[in-house]
């Protein structure tokens, strides 16, 4: 016998589904909602025609009439006006929209190229993540405490290259979009800007030039972005008293005709605006399989700029697995030289040999959902990372003879497991009978993320992503060791191991013990000596610096804060020469 | 030939995937619909509906007469459905919490259950009868005052019928004043003043143990024939929404290479879900309650994939930039077409695109066993000419080839989730 349990109707419901979830939902939202009784009945009839439809529809003969009547409408359609089935989307008529500042091209736009992708293309972030753009133009308006007058320069996603805009309406690492979902055969779009992350967010760095110029790097950690600050910025403003309907259309009325000497907002704009802020005040609430509670964060170490716990994200706020209290935090990778000859597996535990899981899983751990990532688009960008090579190092040439001498210790004492690069070539030798591309359990370092990734883990997201058409059923392992991988491009790595928690190489290269246990991210400035960023000082110019510890205040470790771990001290008399060497790398 | 042959595999490939969208839409329709449940309802009332008729009772045969009124079927309908909201509400059918949920609405509740079988049904109906006291609940004037706090563990516990043999052992005691009871009035529309003499619990044991099995057997005929003009319907209206013209997509299978080897890729994701479709059943949960809404889930990622892994080989589907609707805008000038087609040439176009989606229909009606089935020969017919080919070339370059392989065996027939009778496991 089989008795069904309504109960779990309101279970997890997550990603295309929970549209229809939340949809269906909404006779159950209504009975948390103060309304009157009339409507309650009303919607309890309502919640009964979808089971009378579907039993209908075999239970008819009539039924045949409805595909009959949708192949006329189609072939009618067709014939009258045949250009709209190319316009699938939703349009809100809003006014509003059409006041957002227009972005100031530098070049022709070709949407298709990989690095415009890259840098300013959507991922599918928009859609569960997105913030509607005047909701985010006004934020620092409302909560100027939190800013001290940078804007969102304050979380890391400030100022931008112009080689391609010289002007856009939102930071680098952000991308404003209408919100796409990607059904087969359909593409439905709601026109509503949104802002939202997207590849560049975490993986376009920025440093500062010797002449103190600011410069940008595809595929460089973006160390300066802080992503987790972000994010819970806004969960923390949408709770808060200020954030309400009123306070929102009043000043996003004063941008609008102060700022951008427009109109204010229509009164039915008002109304779009009353239930969009309502929305996401009670977003965890009324949908929480679309904007999932994530005060898991709060029982770990912050993040600080330049990390993310994205596989946490992904098992406890998409696919709903308990939380297991790893404090998995990583550095942003780089991911140049993605190509399998370089990379045969991908993330520092090498959970991965398959880039769609690696593309398509970093959307979902940011944000994204899997019916609204464009999936030919991030594919793109995944085969331009394939052969993005590491940027060379910006600075001083490195010495030729120190660099030899260098090379001759990294034989010795570093390319058994990290090979040696070739820059010129771009690709890696020293590699036979190696520990190149393999997971070293001896490396010792914190094990927090390898806790964060069990084969537990690994089966739900292969179960995940098999059953969404993401990636392959047996795309990911748990491997229990962290992977020893290339150093191409690694003076623009800093800080180092896996959890950011050395930083630079000059300490790294010291037994663990001395290395140090509080230092500062995110500056832009780069020390050419140690060669990492540099870390000694409180602030940046007017950007305040974050405090990384790896103990606590009572000098206890922090759970995946720790700088432990690859014990591999190169005597002191080749240090300099080596890191010379990796200079070149 | 193996052009050919590939071409087949992926057209194979394509139908399959378009078969699983259907099977899996059908089973989310059926599931939503509450067909087994309504079916099953329908069965329980054709069966207390043939146990009075049999017995002559009153009221049964004034429904069913000509002159019948509607106040008369109606006073006979309520009656019999007392009846199996009764049995199927009753609180040993139900978790805790669906009973809580459906507390207010006996029907409901009742709608929650997709089968039972012959002895549960009879014992549940003796189990009332004999234990007042833990009938359904009275407010709704149906026999006994059972409710669900009867579940608690200081409530007198049920007692256990579920032994194969209890229809003949209710029956055994016909003659026993003590062992053969009364059903509940409501159930047969007697009355303190009227009883219903032939109901009894023997008598209704004895009709059970003749008729459930034909009567079952009818339902499930019943819910065969609903599955059948849902699947119809669906594949008709998934082919419109789609647009799949199968004449088109295995011309371009033909002509794309790529298209066919994404095809072919996505052939173990296909069988894949094909064998969870088979399963149909969704793993129950700790509670042993299997949960609805995770298969309705299911079913709709089932959907989503097999139809992505089409359009992700780059196979046209949909309206959006389909040949039929280029005509149409190549036709009124809209678009930039060297040679626009007169009426007559749109027409036959036309006419060629709606054979071509009715062909799909066809084509379709031979269900996912049909398609997988081909596909698996398709593949091993293509394994067997390489091997062959392979083997051809090594001797003819006078070295020993590779040994052709075992012939694979073939996927077992799967039902995907239509089960031949609605009350199955």
């Amino acid at each position: 016998m089989n008795a069904h349990d309504p109960g779990s109707e309101s279970g997890r419901v997550e990603d295309g589904a929970s549209v229809a979830a939340a949809l269906s939902e909404v006779p159950g939202l209504a009975a948390r909602m103060p309304l009157p009784q009339w409507i309650r009945a009303l919607l309890s009839r309502i919640k009964n025609i979808p089971a009378a439809i579907a039993f209908w529809l075999g239970a008819s003969r009539l039924a045949i009439l409805v595909p009959l009547a949708l192949l006329l409408g189609f072939i009618g359609t067709a014939a009258k006006n045949p250009r709209i089935f190319s316009q699938q989307s939703i349009g809100l008529g809003l006014p509003s929209e059409d006041a957002i500042p227009k972005e100031i091209p530098a070049q022709a736009i070709d949407t298709s190229d990989p690095v415009w992708l890259f840098r300013y293309g959507n991922t599918g972030t928009e859609f569960r993540s997105g913030i509607p753009y005047w909701v985010f133009r006004v934020m620092p308006r409302i909560f100027d405490e939190e800013f001290k007058g940078q804007g969102y320069e304050h979380f890391g996603f400030g100022e931008d290259s112009h080689d391609y805009y010289f002007r856009r309406p939102v930071g680098r690492g952000l991308v404003l979009s209408d919100s796409t979902l990607h059904l087969p055969a359909y593409e439905l779009t709601a026109s509503i800007k949104r802002v939202a992350i997207n590849c560049s967010g975490c993986h376009r760095g920025e440093y500062q030039d010797e002449a103190g110029r600011i410069r940008y790097a595809d595929g460089m950690p973006n160390h300066t972005a802080n992503l987790q600050g972000f994010k819970r910025f806004f969960t923390r403003s949408f709770k808060d008293p200020r954030f309400t309907p009123q306070r929102v259309i009043q000043e996003i009325n004063t941008v609008l005709t102060q700022e951008e000497h427009r109109p204010p907002l229509t009164r039915y704009e008002e109304i779009v605006y009353v239930l969009i802020v309502q929305g996401l005040r009670s977003a965890t609430e009324l949908f929480p399989d679309l904007a999932p509670d994530n005060s898991w964060m709060d029982k770990r170490a912050e993040n600080g700029p330049g990390r993310i716990d994205p596989f946490n994200a992904f098992k406890f706020e998409i696919i709903g697995v308990p939380d297991d209290s790893s404090a998995s935090q990583v550095d942003f990778p780089p991911i140049w030289n993605q190509r399998k000859e370089v990379r045969s597996w991908h993330h520092y535990d090498g959970n991965t040999d398959d880039s769609r899981a690696r593309n398509f899983g970093s959307i979902l751990g940011v944000g994204g959902m899997f019916l609204s990532i464009p999936k030919g688009q991030v594919l793109a960008v995944g085969a331009w990372l394939d052969f993005l090579p590491a940027p060379e190092y910006p600075f001083e040439k490195p010495d030729p003879e120190r660099v030899a001498r260098g090379l001759l210790s990294f034989r010795v004492h570093c390319a058994s497991c990290h090979g040696l690069y070739d820059r010129s070539t771009g690709l890696i030798s020293e590699v036979e009978n190696s520990r190149y591309m393999r997971v070293d359990p001896k490396v010792g370092t914190d094990p927090e993320r390898l806790k964060g990734f069990l084969p537990s883990a690994a089966a739900a997201l292969n179960d995940f992503g098999e059953k969404r058409a993401l990636w392959r059923r047996d795309a990911f392992r748990a491997t229990g060791a962290y992977l020893s991988g290339p150093l191409d491009g690694i003076w623009a790595r800093a800080p180092y191991l896996h959890n950011g928690s050395v930083p630079n190489l000059a300490a790294l290269l010291l037994p663990p013990q001395e290395r140090p246990k509080r230092f500062f991210r995110g500056s832009r400035r780069h020390d050419t000596a140690q060669m990492g960023w540099i870390s000694d000082q409180p602030r940046d110019g007017n950007r305040e610096l974050f405090l990384y510890r790896t103990v606590d205040e009572k000098d206890q470790p922090i759970p995946g804060n720790s700088n432990s771990g690859h014990p591999y001290s190169v005597p002191a008399a080749q240090r300099a020469d080596l890191v010379e060497y990796l200079k070149t790398l | 030939m193996f052009a050919l042959l590939e071409t087949a595999i992926a057209f194979a490939a394509a139908m399959l995937a378009v078969s699983l969208f259907i099977s899996a839409a059908v089973q989310w329709i059926s599931t939503i619909g509450r067909y087994r449940a309504t079916i099953l309802i329908d069965m329980l009332r054709a069966l207390i509906h043939g146990f009075r008729v049999f017995h002559n009772d009153s009221q049964a045969l004034a429904a069913d007469g000509p002159g019948a009124t509607e106040a008369q079927k109606k006073a006979c309908a309520d009656t019999e459905l007392t009846f199996v909201n009764d049995v199927l509400g009753d609180p040993v059918l139900h978790a805790r919490d669906i009973q809580l949920a459906y507390q207010e609405n006996p029907a409901a509740l009742a709608r929650q259950i997709d089968y039972i079988d012959e002895q549960d049904l009879v014992a549940l109906a003796y189990n009332i009868a004999t234990n007042p006291a833990h009938g359904p609940p009275a407010q709704h004037g149906h026999a006994g005052s059972r409710s669900i706090d009867d579940l608690s563990p200081w409530a007198p516990p049920v007692e256990a019928v579920h032994a194969p043999t209890r229809i003949r052992e209710i029956v055994a005691q016909a003659d026993s004043p003590s062992g053969n009871l009364s059903l509940p009035k409501e159930w047969v529309g007697g009355s303190e003043t009227e009883p219903k003499e032939y109901a009894t619990t023997a008598n209704f044991a004895a009709y059970v143990g003749r008729w459930f099995s034909t009567i079952e057997g009818t339902a499930a005929q019943r819910y065969k024939l609903l599955v059948r003009r849902l699947t119809f319907v669906v594949a008709a209206f998934i082919v419109v929404v789609f647009n799949i013209d199968s004449i088109r997509i295995l011309s371009e299978l033909h002509s794309k290479t790529t298209v066919r080897a994404a095809l072919v890729q996505g052939v173990d994701d296909l069988r894949l879900v094909s064998s969870r479709l088979a399963a149909s059943e969704p793993p129950a949960n700790e509670d042993g309650s299997g949960s609805i809404s995770q298969n309705n889930k299911a079913r709709l990622l089932d959907m989503q994939k097999s139809l992505a892994l089409l359009s992700e080989a780059g196979l046209s589907l949909g309206w959006r930039d389909s040949w039929i609707v280029k005509r149409f805008c190549a036709y009124r000038g809209l678009c930039a077409d060297p040679q626009p087609p007169s009426l007559g040439q749109l027409t036959l176009d036309v006419l060629g695109w709606l054979s071509g989606l009715l062909f799909t229909c066809v084509l379709l009606s031979l269900g996912a066993p049909f398609w997988l089935n081909t596909l698996s020969r398709l593949i091993n017919l293509k394994n067997e000419v390489q091997q062959r080919k392979e083997l051809e070339n090594s001797k003819d370059n006078g070295i020993d080839g590779p040994r052709p392989p075992p012939a694979q065996s073939q996927p077992p027939q799967q039902s995907f989730g239509v089960p031949s009778s609605p009350l199955a496991r």
